[in-house]
């Protein structure tokens, strides 16, 4: 039996769940990011699976172009929460919350 | 179809331990371990260029980032892991939200059940070649935004990193000595009638 490309869709779904699980239980603003990067991937297999039962090139492209997205966001995201951890001394989103309205 | 389950049973393990491992540093061996098995089911769908850029990229520059900031955290507060370790009090919102997201996530995989069988395949696709050629042609104008978009980034790390501590020190509210733990409430509070008063819905 062939592997089709539903599986392949619904393996990035519970990948996507997953890090939807982590982003919302964790608090360490560090594995928030990992969470994110879990989604990231998972939309990434999607378009990669695409790509191929369509044979079209286009999926790839933006999967890689998606992947640098990934590196910029991380870039960013580990200066703030270096930044942070250096002001305040802690990574806990729970004890970050001056940001609120 | 055999390498499918094994490849894609060890992404949604190492994935479950990305979010379960109770110290940072575990996480990111496990989300090691989950762009690999990644890249192994790019392999399999023929995106053999982005395979090797996910291991090139992500598992080896990306996550050697992440140890890296995470050993200059944690030797700032030694002998305590940053952050939390238990999960927040909404465990029950979150499975409601996550069954939610995965239910319409599967509704939209089964309806690609409806999608063609995979469709014959020029010759090299996937190959260098053939993602240069889509790269560079068609897909030019995505290729350059993300030229700008690495170069933003790389602009707003510097700005963030270049020593501005004691800035942002002064925009935080209720100074607190570092490493203290953060009791913002109360000392913004106090200090700031109107905002106890807006801060009351």
């Amino acid at each position: 039996m062939p592997v089709g490309l539903p599986f392949y869709l619904g393996l990035a779904a519970v990948l996507f769940a997953i890090g939807a699980v982590g982003l919302l239980l964790r608090r360490d603003a560090l594995v928030l990011v990992m969470a994110i990067e879990l989604m990231w991937n998972a939309a990434n297999l999607a378009l990669v699976a695409t790509a191929r039962y369509y044979g079209d090139m286009g999926g790839q492209v933006f999967a890689f172009v998606v992947i640098t997205a990934a590196a910029a966001d991380v870039a960013v995201g580990l200066a703030l929460a270096v930044l942070v951890g250096r002001a305040r001394g802690t990574l806990d989103a729970d004890q970050l919350k001056w940001l609120r309205g | 179809m055999i390498a499918f389950l094994l490849v894609g049973a060890a992404a949604v393990a190492a994935a479950i331990g990305v979010i379960s491992a109770r110290s940072p540093v575990h996480s990111v061996l496990w989300l090691i371990v989950h762009l690999c098995s990644l890249a192994v089911l790019y392999m399999t769908l023929q995106a053999e260029f982005l395979g090797l850029v996910q291991i090139l990229l992500y598992a080896g520059a990306v996550m050697v980032l992440f140890l890296f900031v995470l050993g200059l955290i944690s030797a700032r507060t030694p002998g305590e892991a940053p952050g939390g370790q238990q999960p927040r009090g909404q465990i029950g919102f979150a499975v409601a939200a996550v069954i939610v997201i995965a239910g319409v996530l599967l509704v939209g995989a089964v309806g690609g059940a409806l999608a063609p069988a995979a469709s014959a395949l020029s010759t090299g696709f996937g190959s260098a070649e053939a993602f240069g050629q889509a790269l560079f042609g068609p897909y030019l104008l995505p290729f350059e935004s993300t030229a700008l978009a690495l170069l933003t980034a790389i602009v707003a790390t510097v700005a963030l990193s270049s020593g501005h501590d004691e800035a942002v020190r002064r925009a935080l509210p209720a100074e607190v000595p570092a490493g203290a733990p953060i009791d913002v409430s109360h000392a913004a509070l106090a200090a700031e009638p109107e905002l106890a008063g807006r801060s009351k819905p």
